[in-house]
């Protein structure tokens, strides 16, 4: 099933069926640059670098516990831009893309169109 | 109310019967007296018609009596043996005694002459007697005759003969001198004066008898004397006496001269006048009359003159009196006065009153038996009216008016009455009842205005109810929405709150306005409870019919609101408004959010955590509020009485929340999500702590500022 916040609450146990917690050990990828994937991550615990570059040839980020990666996804049409590597290992709370569109649908058309906006020119300036 | 009336208070019953007894003993009285002015108008006719043929009769007496006087009178003034002083007697003397046999009230006749003399017969009836004894006559005397003639030498003799009732000579008193002189008597001198024609002279004594009598008197056409008559009336006054009903009956006659002809009392008729060593008799006149009641009558007469009627009253008696003019045979003018008891031609007031009263009270006691049926007839349904009446003042309205009089006024007021009850009944349903029943126990006029009072405020709402609206047919929706109501409001009524208003499918009612309500934040909360398994129980019977189901929400608060009257004059709602009454309705709105059927403000959970078991929800201020808003979810209760909760499988879930609350609390958001997450294992179907965990992804994301206070703001309703 969906999950619909806005609508009318639902059950715990509906809404962990978007969330999943997982653990990543030192020097694991969670996911790679090019991979299909549509799910976001919050980082819990330990550390988590994203890459630009089939070697990881730029940095973009150093994430710490409490941020949120993963997200881009969801506008570049289901393509991994970036590789999210942990260092020394990880705990991340994986958020569904349902949920993800749930919130997105959820929010002010404003915001939505904005959020839309970067997420486009985040790609542009990726692409150049 | 006006003031109650002063005095002892009387039933109807009494009322009436005393009114019908008063009409009866009135009606009596009144015909009594109009039975008796009747009857007085009878009887004054009856006494005028009496006096009239009993003075008619004693006049008839009056001329039969005098007749014969004045026939003999005339006979004898034209008899020729008569008119001549020396002529024998003899010739006319047989036709003298057969008219003094026949004609007993005349005495004597006699004839006087120019030359002294003189021829008398006198009729000897048992008063003469003595008078013959003294002459020396015999006691066989009938008639005495008398005869004074002159001799040759002029001197006069009286000569006296004796006869018996067969006329024969019985003695003689043989001749001697005379003393008796006819020409010196006024009757000779009045019958002189006035030739041929017959004088009367009025009543006197006798000298001889001392009996009362008249003399009629005329001379002879010869001028040579005067024939008389003596008339003893004492016949006619005894004819008078007894031609009276009785003795209180008064006759006078008088004439107009005012010397008295007759009185009913013949020893009125003469006074004494006179020195004592002469004592003479006179006739008395009017004005020596001494029965009161004749000289009132007298002097009405002198005021106005004859009268056919009049009334008299004299020392507490009423009487009649009648003067009448009467023309004697020899034309003189003379006035017959009678007069006569009322009591004898009609009976006294008093006497008709003790004849009619009796009858109108027997009436009256033969009618009883009606009376008090009607009385009761119209008195019973009155006071079972009254008893009605105290029912709907105390607010039982439940029960029809059950009853029915023969009486159509009394018929229609009870229809009035049923009508005003099975109203106050309906609009009751529009007003609260508490409200109702205390202006009629107050009697108070309904006026825009109110009061601040404490009220525990509770609102329900059904979820979703647009939708459902919507898809349902009207009548269909209606009926649902009555039941629906029915089974909610009822309860809340029973448990002494208030229903304000029904807006849509929203119930606003309160406690503690206008009946005070010991613990009402206790009894809001059960009645919620109670409210919300009825609507399960509703639910479960309308699923079973194939109609969707209602999810009914409660949100309770308590706090001052402004109670009283709002509207226009025409149209006045009691009700309830203020800041907490909103928050009661916010609170029941809030169940949307939080998935929650009952939720209460932190005042309701401070207040009653004694008896019901809640869970802490949220802090939140939502839009509109001034201050932050605890909120609480009403899970059960402990009361065994308010078996609307199994509460025990709630405690424990209330306390592993509290738990998560607390690390919440602490800020702590991985910790809290641990927690949450923990949580959730045990009660995966809980649906406030998705609502968490949504909320710890967030502050994880974006951990609210400092000083964070835990409030959640709502933007919207």
């Amino acid at each position: 099933m969906t999950y619909e916040q806005g609508a009318s609450p639902v059950a715990v146990r509906t809404m962990r069926k978007e969330l999943s917690r997982k653990t990543y050990p030192a020097r694991a990828t969670i996911f790679a640059e090019g991979d299909t994937g549509t799910i976001a991550y919050v980082l819990l615990r330990g550390d988590v670098t994203i890459f630009i570059g089939t070697d990881h040839q730029r940095l973009v980020t150093r994430l710490k516990p409490g941020e949120m990666f993963g997200v881009h996804a969801l506008m570049a049409g289901s393509q991994r831009a970036a590789s999210a590597v942990t260092e020394h290992g990880c705990e991340v709370l994986a958020v569904s893309e349902a949920m993800l569109r749930q919130k997105l649908a959820s929010a002010d058309p404003f915001l939505r169109y904005w959020v839309d906006y970067l997420s486009k020119r985040v790609i542009d300036l990726s692409a150049q | 109310m006006s003031s109650p009336a002063s005095g002892p208070r009387i039933t109807l019953f009494v009322t009436v019967l005393t009114l019908f007894l008063t009409v009866a003993l009135s009606v009596g009285a009144a015909v009594t007296i109009a039975n008796y002015i009747e009857a007085r108008k009878t009887a004054l006719k009856v006494a005028s018609d009496t006096f009239r043929s009993t003075i008619s009769q004693i006049n008839e007496r009056r001329l039969a009596f005098f007749a014969p006087v004045f026939l003999i009178t005339d006979v004898l003034q034209a008899a020729p043996s008569l008119q001549q002083a020396e002529a024998s007697r003899d010739p006319i003397l047989q036709l003298v005694l057969s008219s003094l046999k026949s004609n007993p009230q005349i005495s004597a006749v006699y004839a006087g002459y120019q030359n002294g003399n003189y021829f008398q017969v006198l009729s000897i009836s048992a008063s003469e007697k003595p008078f013959i004894a003294q002459l020396g006559g015999p006691a066989g005397t009938r008639y005495a005759i008398q005869e004074i003639r002159s001799d040759v030498s002029g001197i006069r003799k009286e000569t006296w003969n004796f006869l018996d009732d067969d006329h024969h000579l019985i003695a003689r008193i043989a001749e001697h001198d005379a003393t008796y002189d006819p020409r010196r008597r006024d009757w000779y001198r009045t019958a002189m004066e006035k030739p041929n024609q017959t004088i009367r002279v009025p009543p006197y004594l006798f000298a001889t008898t001392s009996q009362v009598g008249m003399t009629l008197a005329k001379s002879f056409v010869t001028n040579v004397g005067v024939v008389g008559v003596d008339v003893t009336i004492e016949r006619l006054m005894v004819y008078v006496r007894s031609v009276r009903a009785n003795e209180a009956h008064r006759f006078v006659a008088f004439d107009d001269r005012n010397r008295l002809l007759a009185h009913f009392d013949q020893h009125q008729m003469f006074k004494h006048v006179g020195a004592p060593e002469r004592p003479a008799v006179e006739l008395a006149t009017t004005a020596d009359v001494s029965d009161p009641v004749v000289r009132e009558a007298l002097q009405r007469f002198a005021q106005t003159g004859p009268y056919s009627i009049t009334d008299i009253s004299i020392s507490g008696t009423t009487y009649l009196a009648t003067v009448a003019r009467q023309v004697a045979r020899d034309g003189g003018i003379f006035f017959v006065l009678y007069a006569a008891p009322l009591s004898d031609f009609q009976g006294t007031l008093m006497d008709a009153a003790k004849r009619s009263i009796p009858i109108a009270l027997l009436v009256f006691l033969l009618l009883l038996p009606g009376i008090v049926y009607l009385a009761r007839a119209i008195s019973r349904p009155l006071a079972k009216l009254s008893d009605e009446a105290e029912l709907i003042q105390s607010f039982q309205l439940d029960e029809p008016i059950r009853m029915n009089s023969r009486v159509v006024e009394i018929n229609t007021l009870i229809r009035s009455m049923s009508g005003m009850k099975s109203t106050i009944r309906e609009v009751s349903k529009f007003v609260p009842k508490a409200l109702v029943k205390d202006i009629l126990e107050n009697e108070d006029m309904v006026a825009v205005g109110g009061q601040i009072r404490r009220i525990s405020i509770l609102f329900t709402d059904v979820k979703d109810f647009t939708p459902i609206a919507e898809r349902l047919p009207a009548p269909e929706l209606m009926a649902n929405m009555s039941e629906y109501f029915e089974q909610l409001a009822s309860l809340i009524i029973k448990r002494n709150g208030t229903v304000d208003k029904f807006i849509g499918d929203a119930i606003f009612s309160f406690w503690n306005a206008p009946l005070t309500v010991a613990r009402h934040e206790h009894i809001a909360c059960a009645t919620a409870l109670e409210c919300h398994a009825a609507s399960r129980r509703l639910n479960a019977r309308w699923t079973e019919n194939g109609i969707a189901a209602w999810k009914t929400r409660f949100g309770i608060h308590v706090g001052d609101a402004v109670l009283g009257n709002v509207g226009s004059s025409d149209r006045i709602d009691y009700t309830a408004i203020g800041d907490n009454v909103n928050i009661a309705a916010r609170l029941e709105g809030l169940n949307k959010f939080y998935g929650s059927s009952i939720l209460v403000s932190g005042q309701i959970a401070t207040a009653c955590s004694d008896e019901f078991l809640f869970r802490r929800v949220d802090r939140t201020q939502p839009k509109g509020l001034e201050r932050a808003l605890d909120i609480f979810e009403l899970l059960g209760s402990f009361n065994a009485r308010d078996s609307c909760h199994n509460a025990s499988s709630w405690v424990k879930l209330v306390r592993d929340w509290d738990s998560v609350y607390e690390v919440y609390a602490s800020r702590d958001w991985m910790q809290t999500l641990g927690a949450l997450e923990a949580f959730a294992d045990e009660y995966p179907d809980d649906v406030l702590a998705g609502i968490y965990l949504d909320r710890v992804i967030g502050f994880i994301l974006e951990p609210p500022a400092d000083p964070w206070d835990g409030v959640i703001h709502f933007g919207q309703k």
